[in-house]
């Protein structure tokens, strides 16, 4: 195939431009490459072979359609063709991408077989270029034909030539420059700006001269505004835009100039730039890290400035260098406010929402400055954003003013609530203290036998007065817990079925007295038991109750309705539907009926009594619990309050009832107060609802009569402790009480006294609950069976009693039928006992006993040779480890309260009197055994 | 015979009695027997009789914890205030006082068998 001259060719190839192709003509015009070289396959994206293969045979698929006839016909004709042998054609390449290429074609002749030597050149981007420029052209020419309403006028000017070629536009002057010459006219042209500084202007920047310089320079648009006067005579600014660009096909220098009417932009412009100068101090924009001020001057700013030395710059460097020397706040806040004001912030921010805004405070020249920098992202892609900074100080220190003066105002404001609070609630306590002794003393007058009918009326009547003025003594002392915020709620578990039959009990009493239906329902399913503050939410019923009574005529229905409206997760909602048959309301009162003292006309208070303390109390305590309060009401026809209330579930099931319904004859109270009045005033109270209550009149002689009621198994069950006592208080009396017998009894304080300031003191010392004196015979069992309630909740944690299987005890008693029962009810338990039937022979058998071998010893007092007060004194003087520890209980007849204390003196621990009750001689011994 | 209800008849709270005897009947009246048949009853007899007041009140004394124990009130009761007496050392008609006591005492106990 290769049968050509290798020398010749090996020659021509080195001397000549490698990028190449040596290819084998037919006559016909078809070719063959035989040959390609490095550079050529490069440029055609394959290796040689498939170079060559491509093009074999004439193939001419890899030129593009638009060049193969002048392939061809070069081809073809190479014999006879004069002229150059180079074409400019578009080629494929192998991996099928289209380039430009110059090729020259040299045909020789060797042997009478003809070959083309074809020389490459890639010339895809000069091709690009061009094609650019051109379009770049027809878009220019474009625009200059199209016309739209602001164009005053269009040219199209050849600098080359310096030729007018084109003019259009609606206004026409009074020479027509089309084809004429752009200098012989431009003197005439500036007639048109009637200010000798556009008239400079425009030759400095639009004669044929320096535009072409413009050019030279690479700028391509230039643009000025210019005051000018129309032909007709009108007067405006223009904006007049020259565009540069080379006529691809001449090369000529080409400028396309439009004069456009700006008015209506100068006048946007001036208001926004002014507007925008009143809002910020400066505007720049921001983008790398650099920014340039658009607006902004510094000199308009005379005091507290931060506004760049430089015009543009780095930005962080100007943070650095002038932001960050004037900041300031405390350490925390200037930290936070650089980094708010760094690159990566705004960037961050920015890229989350825009405007990005940042206030800063700056202590320049001893005054504090704010500022606010505020970023808006122009282009987020591009990370172009702009910044408009305000000295917002003013606005600042007229807020910071402002705020001070209502700081101001609050504070005297609240000055004088905790003022009045104070003093309503000392007064309150004032009051309640003589209140205490007339409603004491009036409840022991009352109590006498032989009073005149006429004095027995004035006693009710003194006693119903003061007890409507504790009432309102007590309701205003609640609004000014509520106003304080020192009413607290509690959370604790209740039954809610016996909160509801209290509220029953009591309710029905009162609508029977005074000849009222009363009916309560409970629809669907309320739990037993839930978690809230009790005594506030019957506070809430029994007084709307109450008012439902109190306005409700004889012969009228009151109806309770309760029931569960929701259930979520561990909350229960429940509505409380208090409706009754009574006055009613105006409607137009009804917003005002949880005003404090309001009731809807003057004579109601007096027909009806009521401090008007009660519905705002009410609604208080409802709002305080989360709860919900409202009212429907008709004149003469009746009133509906509706109670919503959330309340916590209980676990405790109720199935598991743990009533504790307590026997007033069973209840041993102590009452100890100094007050001789007050003393027997709860004693009679107490009294009248079936309590056999002892009075103490100091904490010491309490102190005393507990000892003894401890030693003989029954404490009190109820203390009630006077708070002011001389000598010691309420509260180091229970400390004491605690120490002595422990946390069995509940303790309530009695007090006219607000006790919120104490009770934290007095919970740690071991009270159990407050109660306001005077004592009511009304409330006085709920209160206690609630408290009692309460206590055993808290008790249930403690100690398990000891088992008492095989315990050894030593019984002394000189009567054998004492001691046959005795070890009856032991062995009952499967104790062993060991019987001693005088003092003497129980301190023998102790002694003889191994170490710790009795776990108790059940003393009589009696005996014959020695009793057991003697005995017990033996056993404890023993030189034996177990001889002090060793339960001793005393069970005796004898049982008097010198009995008791002689036995604790002789060095026993407890001292049951006989007969004895098998229940309580297992306890006491479980509880000492342990 | 002595039954719970005669016993019922005669006062006795025989429902405490028989509750400190762990409810066991048999227990109970052997106790109740031996109780009533207390050579203390004679004593106190004897020390009232010879105005011995301080070993009348031990008898006394002795006694009202036995009685008590098996809750026999009607002798309890009475028994129970003449110890006070004794205990004070009051110049009271004793042996009337006990009089009544006694024999309720020998009746019971008759009818114990």
């Amino acid at each position: 195939m290769l049968d050509f001259k290798s020398s010749f060719y090996e020659k021509l190839i080195r001397s000549l431009d490698t990028n190449a192709v040596l290819m084998r003509v037919e006559n016909d015009g078809r070719y063959f490459p035989i040959w390609c070289s490095q550079e050529y396959t490069k440029m055609m994206e394959g290796t040689e072979e498939e170079c060559i293969k491509l093009e074999s045979g004439g193939n001419m698929e890899s030129i593009h359609r638009d060049d193969r006839s002048k392939v061809a016909y070069l081809f073809r004709n190479h014999k006879t063709k004069t002229g150059t042998n180079s074409l400019d054609i578009r080629k494929r390449t192998v991996q099928g991408n289209w380039i430009w290429v110059n090729v020259h074609y040299s045909f020789v002749e060797e042997d009478g077989v003809w070959y083309a030597f074809c020389n490459y050149f890639d010339i895809t981007d000069i091709k690009k270029n061009e094609k650019q420029a051109q379009t770049l052209y027809e878009s220019a020419r474009a625009e200059l034909e199209t016309l739209s309403s602001d164009r005053l006028v269009t040219l199209r000017l050849n600098l080359t030539q310096d030729i007018v070629e084109e003019r259009h536009g609606r206004e026409k002057y009074s020479v027509d420059i089309q084809g004429k010459s752009i200098s012989e006219n431009i003197s005439e042209r500036v007639k048109a700006f009637p200010l000798e500084r556009d008239r400079k202007k425009f030759l400095k920047r639009f004669s044929t001269k320096n535009l072409l310089k413009s050019f030279e320079r690479g700028e391509t648009s230039i643009t000025e505004i210019l005051f000018s006067q129309r032909p007709s005579g009108r007067k405006c600014f223009v904006e007049y835009k020259v565009t540069l660009s080379q006529n691809p096909q001449s090369g000529d220098i080409m400028a396309f100039a439009t004069e456009r009417d700006y008015n209506s932009e100068m006048v946007n412009n001036a208001v926004l730039r002014q507007v925008l100068v009143e809002q910020y101090d400066m505007i720049t924009y921001l983008v790398d890290g650099i920014y340039g001020v658009v607006i902004g001057d510094a000199a308009r700013i005379t005091r507290g400035s931060i506004f760049p030395k430089e015009l543009s710059g780095d930005y962080s460097a100007y943070i650095e260098k002038q932001v960050k020397p004037v900041i300031c706040g405390t350490e925390d806040d200037i930290k936070k406010n650089l980094d708010a004001l760094s690159l990566e912030s705004i960037e961050r921010e920015l890229s989350k929402k825009s405007p990005y805004e940042v206030n800063i405070s700056c202590l320049i020249g001893a005054e504090i400055f704010y500022k606010r920098f505020v970023f808006y992202a122009v282009d987020k892609e591009a990370k172009f954003y702009v910044l408009l900074k305000s000295d917002t100080t003013k606005i600042q220190r007229e807020q910071i003013m402002l705020n001070s003066q209502l700081k101001s105002a609050l504070d005297t404001a609240n000055q004088a609530s905790i003022a009045k609070t104070a003093f309503l609630s000392s007064i309150s306590h004032e009051i309640r203290t003589p209140m205490n002794a007339i409603i004491g003393l009036d409840s022991i007058a009352l109590k006498e036998p032989n009073l005149s009918a006429r004095t027995r009326s004035h006693l009710r009547k003194i006693g119903d007065s003061a007890k409507h003025l504790l009432n309102l003594i007590n309701d205003i002392l609640d609004m000014s817990r509520i106003e304080s915020g020192r009413m607290i709620l509690k959370n604790e578990e209740f039954s809610f079925g016996a909160m509801i039959e209290q509220i029953n009990a009591m309710v029905s009493s009162q609508c029977a007295e005074k000849g009222l239906h009363y009916n309560c329902n409970i629809l669907g399913k309320v739990d037993d038991f839930y978690i809230g503050d009790i005594m506030k939410l019957k506070q809430v019923l029994i007084n709307i109750l109450g008012n439902a009574i109190k306005f409700t005529p004889r012969g009228g229905n009151i109806n309770f309705t309760v029931e569960k409206i929701a259930q979520f997760s561990n909350k229960s909602t429940l509505r409380f539907v208090i409706k009754d048959t009574g006055i009613g309301m105006e409607e137009k009162y009804l917003p005002h009926i949880f005003d404090v003292f309001s009731q809807e006309d003057s004579t109601t208070a007096n027909a009806y009594g009521g401090t008007g303390l009660g519905m705002p109390i009410t609604k208080n305590i409802i709002e305080m619990m989360n709860g919900k309060i409202s009212v429907k009401s008709q004149k003469g026809v009746g009133s509906e309050f509706t109670v919503n209330i959330t309340l916590r579930n209980s676990e405790k099931i109720s199935e598991i009832k743990q009533e504790i319904s307590i026997n007033p004859g069973d209840l041993k109270v102590l009452i100890i107060d100094d007050d001789k009045i007050a003393c027997e005033h709860a004693q009679l109270v107490l009294q009248e609802v079936g309590i056999a209550a002892d009075t103490a009149p100091s904490g010491a002689a309490a102190l005393e009569m507990i000892k003894l009621k401890s030693a003989r198994r029954e404490a009190y069950d109820i203390l009630l402790i006077d708070l002011k006592m001389p000598v010691q208080n309420g509260i180091e009396v229970t400390r004491q009480i605690r120490k002595i017998s422990g946390n069995e009894s509940t303790i309530i304080i009695l007090t006219a006294y607000n006790w919120d300031d104490v009770i934290e003191e007095a919970l740690e010392a071991g009270v159990d609950k407050f109660m306001a004196k005077p004592l009511f015979a009304s409330s006085i069992l709920s209160e206690f069976s609630h408290a009692i309630e309460q206590k055993r909740l808290t008790l249930v944690d403690e100690k398990p009693p000891a088992d008492l299987t095989g315990k050894k005890i030593l019984l002394a008693e000189d009567m054998f039928i004492n001691a046959e029962i005795m070890k009856e009810i032991l062995s009952m338990k499967e104790m062993h006992v060991d019987h001693g039937e005088n003092g003497k022979i129980t301190v023998e058998l102790f002694e003889k006993s191994p170490l710790h071998y009795y776990d108790a010893v059940l003393m009589d007092i009696r005996m014959p040779v020695m009793d057991g007060l003697q005995a017990t004194e033996a056993i404890r003087a023993l030189d034996r480890e177990d001889a002090k520890t060793v339960p001793i209980i005393a069970i005796t007849a004898n049982a008097f309260d010198e009995d008791v204390q002689r036995s604790l003196q002789a060095g026993m621990n407890a001292h049951l009197s006989k007969p004895v009750d098998p229940d309580k001689l297992y306890k006491t011994l479980e509880e000492f055994i342990n | 015979m002595l039954t719970i209800e005669t016993l019922n008849e005669f006062g006795v709270n025989t429902k405490e009695g028989l509750t400190r005897c762990m409810n066991n009947e048999k227990f109970y009246f052997k106790m109740i027997k031996m109780g009533l048949a207390s050579d203390q009853f004679d004593k106190l007899g004897a020390a009232l009789e010879n105005n011995q007041l301080d070993e009348a009140f031990e008898a006394a004394h002795a006694l009202k914890g036995v009685l008590g124990n098996l809750a026999l009130t009607p002798i309890y009761t009475p028994l129970a205030e003449m110890t006070e007496l004794l205990r004070a050392s009051k110049a009271e008609d004793y042996i009337t006082m006990y009089k009544p006591i006694l024999e309720l005492r020998n009746k019971l106990l008759a009818m114990v068998g």
